[in-house]
């Protein structure tokens, strides 16, 4: 479970960078390196997003494969988190 | 926005005529306190008596544009007519009870000092530059940039 933790506060962070990215782009749109960098971080949070739903189910309504079945309800529900990591409450 | 020069301050990009209207209710109206379009001049400057008594004075390198007379009844609209009874109370540049308005601008950020994405989702910026941790301590420890 580590590893998901970890996998998911990857995502967090890269989520995070682009957002940052967008907003600086927002206003200098033609920056190389912000451009460079918003093209890295959103490349690593694609395939690190790909790498934990491929591990540990889908993350977003959008990535559901119901091939496997409706995996959507096999995570915890929001309220079953416990405050500090993805683990089920008890 | 873009602009053609990131590099206007808000006193270059104004028209002659507001120019004139903002000096003149600044009491500031003689040739010599016009800064010439186009030059970054530092004759702009108002002075401590100009400053709204209540306000806290401008923040970093903003300079404002108060007007000083907050109480002159006189006021009057950018087309130059005289303000209707309805604004009763309305002084030109001041609000009632508070800090006259300001004009203020910002310089344009610079990409560089980018935090590793950990210390960037940890200061809730990735911009070392933007970081103010508005905690009551003095500083904190473990900032962590990681270079440009």
């Amino acid at each position: 479970m580590a590893d998901k933790n970890m996998l998911m506060r990857e995502i967090q962070e890269y989520s995070f960078a682009v957002i940052e990215a967008v907003l600086y782009l927002d206003t200098h749109p033609n920056n190389e390196k912000a451009l460079e960098y918003y093209h890295k971080y959103s490349g690593l949070y694609r395939s690190t997003v790909e790498k934990y739903e491929q591990s540990f189910g889908p993350i977003t309504m959008y990535s559901v494969n119901e091939g496997e079945g409706w995996q959507w309800i096999d995570a915890p529900w929001p309220w079953e988190y416990t405050s500090s990591s993805c683990e089920r409450k008890q | 926005m873009i602009f053609e020069s990131e590099n206007y301050s808000p006193i270059e990009r104004v028209d002659e005529k507001l120019r004139r209207r903002v000096l003149d209710e600044m009491g500031r109206w003689d040739s010599d306190a016009i800064p010439a379009v186009g030059g970054c001049t530092s004759g702009y400057s108002i002075s401590q008596s100009c400053r709204s008594q209540s306000g806290t004075g401008s923040v970093g390198a903003q300079r404002t544009a108060a007007s000083p007379r907050c109480g002159y009844s006189n006021a009057v609209t950018e087309s130059g007519a005289a303000l209707s009874g309805t604004d009763e109370g309305y002084t030109a540049g001041c609000t009632k009870n508070s800090p006259s308005l300001a004009m203020v601008y910002s310089p344009n950020q610079q990409w560089g000092g980018i935090y590793c994405v950990g210390s960037g989702l940890d200061n809730g910026t990735i911009f070392r530059e933007l970081n103010f941790p508005f905690y009551p301590t003095p500083c904190r420890k473990g900032a962590g940039y990681c270079g440009r």
